[in-house]
């Protein structure tokens, strides 16, 4: 990187070097204008063909001794060029252009205390150089940044701010904080977050800074970097409908549980179990009653055929007689064993009680489950359409209705329209 | 054909109303009376021997009392046979379309002793006998 074409000039006995591709031009010295607040290095501005620039002078800048009568009329401003940033050097005379080769370096580190200096050429000739940094020479402000065209920024109907700025300067980095502080207040005042912009800002400096050393591998890098930070919003909004959908299943996941789960895998089983069981119940309870209803029938057309001899006038049975008395006897016993089937038909009824009590155990479930079903609809916030009922048999009619036949006349009025 | 002796099919899958129906036919003097738990057990005994009466509920596994019916009235053998069907399906539609099968009356459950009486004598009058 070193090796190249130079323009050498002297400040006092020493023997400087720039960069010729720093240099834009060389000028004789002209008039400055001193500004307030100027660094301690810079001497004036100076308007260079309608660009305002910075003249520093080099002497001070690299610490050289003040000069001591050296000719006036062969000091020159040298235009230095970096980036976008320029500004003029005073220099006691130039010298000339040279190039200076890899075996004519040595690193400064070893033979300089100027930052500036990057490293030392010492020339076929003899002659010592000191291979100075352009942007280094750079004053802290650079007065370019006053153009408009330079800096901008605009609030765009997202209420966003876009800054819009040729970027330039040493490093970028004065530029850099300039936007930052920028933002900073943007953000302030309305309240927004431009963090990523920030980011991105920040990356912009890394990337000049790596644009000026020439580090272009690094500089892929940054623009990798940076082009993932401007999909910020992209990332942000799938975040925001990442965390809806999580929430919405953390959302479905209180409603649902625990009782959902309860009811689907113990309740509704023990329902049914415990509905089967009602029918098992009222089963053998309807049969018992009608074993016994179906015993007291016929014991019935017994009792009638006694009560007929009984009664028989032909055959004028005299109570005392043995046929009366056994008659007499059968009826009692009868009675007597009518009346025990009755109350064991009574009994047989008890099953309304426990049956009773576990629908309406199911009726509470179904109810609670109903409930459920109705806060998953809310929850999904879907309109559902009711689909159309498959074909099955209604069972028995407990409501009345809109085409709900209730009772048998109903049947037979609709019967005799079909001429039954 | 239609006097106390005839055959009647009772069919029905919950044995309680079997026997009940049992009980209310006997009350009616019609006491050779066979059961079947479902359409399908009782159309294989209808092919098997000769009934005179069927007496049908609707909702049952297997096979239905309207398919029952179908069957029924689309067998050369059986179709002349009558077909009560009692039944908790109570819907316009149901009865409609009992109806359209071919069915020779129709109760709806709870019934009593004497709606049975009556459309049973319905049918068999109507069946000629």
């Amino acid at each position: 990187m070193l090796e190249g074409k130079y323009i050498s000039f002297k400040l006092g006995e020493e023997e400087f070097a720039l960069p010729i591709l720093n240099v834009q031009e060389i000028i004789n010295p002209v008039k400055t204008t001193k500004l307030p607040d100027m660094p301690p290095n810079t001497i004036g501005v100076v308007n260079l063909r309608g660009k305002v620039i910075s003249v520093i002078d080099l002497r001070k800048k690299l610490s050289i001794a003040s000069e001591n009568g050296n000719s006036q009329n062969k000091k020159r401003v040298i235009v230095i060029n970096m980036g976008r940033l320029t500004c003029g050097g005073l220099v006691d005379s130039v010298t000339g252009a040279v190039e200076v080769k890899k075996e004519h370096l040595k690193e400064a580190e070893l033979v300089s205390k100027v930052d500036c200096v990057q490293a030392i050429a010492t020339l076929d000739d003899d002659r010592v150089l000191q291979l100075l940094d352009a942007a280094s020479l750079m004053p802290a402000t650079d007065e370019s940044v006053l153009d408009e065209d330079v800096v901008g920024e605009d609030i765009d109907e997202d209420g966003k701010v876009v800054v819009s700025k040729r970027i330039a300067g040493r490093g970028g980095g004065l530029i850099v904080k300039e936007i930052q502080d920028r933002i900073e207040d943007k953000a302030a005042e309305t309240g927004e977050d431009f963090e990523h912009i920030k980011d991105i800002v920040e990356e912009i400096q890394v990337l000049l800074d790596a644009l000026s050393a020439g580090d272009f591998k690094k500089v892929e890098e940054i623009i990798d970097r940076m082009s993932v930070l401007g999909e910020h919003d992209l990332f942000s909004e799938v975040g925001k409908v990442t965390r809806n959908l999580h929430n919405a299943i953390k959302d479905f996941k209180s409603i649902i549980d625990p009782r959902l789960k309860n009811m689907a895998l113990e309740d509704m089983p023990d329902a049914s179990d415990k509905l089967s069981w009602v029918i098992t119940k009222t089963e053998e309870a309807a049969g018992k009653t009608i074993s016994l209803m179906e015993k007291n029938i016929s014991l019935q057309s017994d009792l009638i055929r006694k009560l007929d001899i009984l009664d028989d006038p032909s055959k004028k049975l005299k109570k005392g007689s043995k046929e009366y008395k056994e008659s007499l006897k059968f009826l009692r016993s009868s009675l007597e064993d009518m009346n025990s089937d009755f109350m064991d038909v009574l009994i047989a009824q008890e099953y309304q009680d426990i049956t009773g009590q576990i629908i309406k155990k199911v009726i509470d479930l179904v109810g609670e489950v109903e409930g459920q079903l109705v806060e998953l609809v809310k929850v999904f916030g879907v309109k559902i359409e009711p689909e159309k009922k498959a074909k099955c048999l209604a069972g028995p009619q407990i409501k009345e209705g809109k085409g709900i036949l209730t009772s048998q006349e109903d049947v037979d009025s609709l019967l005799s329209e079909f001429g039954f | 054909m239609f006097d106390n002796k005839m055959k009647i099919l009772v069919v029905d899958d919950f044995p309680t109303m079997r026997r009940i129906m049992r009980n209310l036919l006997k009350e009616l003097n019609y006491l050779n009376v066979v059961e079947a738990e479902d359409g399908s057990a009782a159309l294989a005994k209808l092919k098997g021997e000769k009934f005179d009466f069927v007496i049908s509920d609707w909702n049952m596994p297997n096979m239905s009392g309207l398919d029952l019916l179908k069957s029924v009235r689309a067998d050369a053998d059986l179709k002349g046979l009558p077909f009560l069907m009692v039944t908790a399906e109570a819907e316009k539609d149901n009865v409609v379309e009992a109806i359209q099968a071919g069915v020779s009356n129709y109760i709806v459950k709870p019934f009593t002793a004497a709606t049975l009486k009556e459309k049973m004598d319905k049918v068999i009058e109507k069946h000629g006998g």
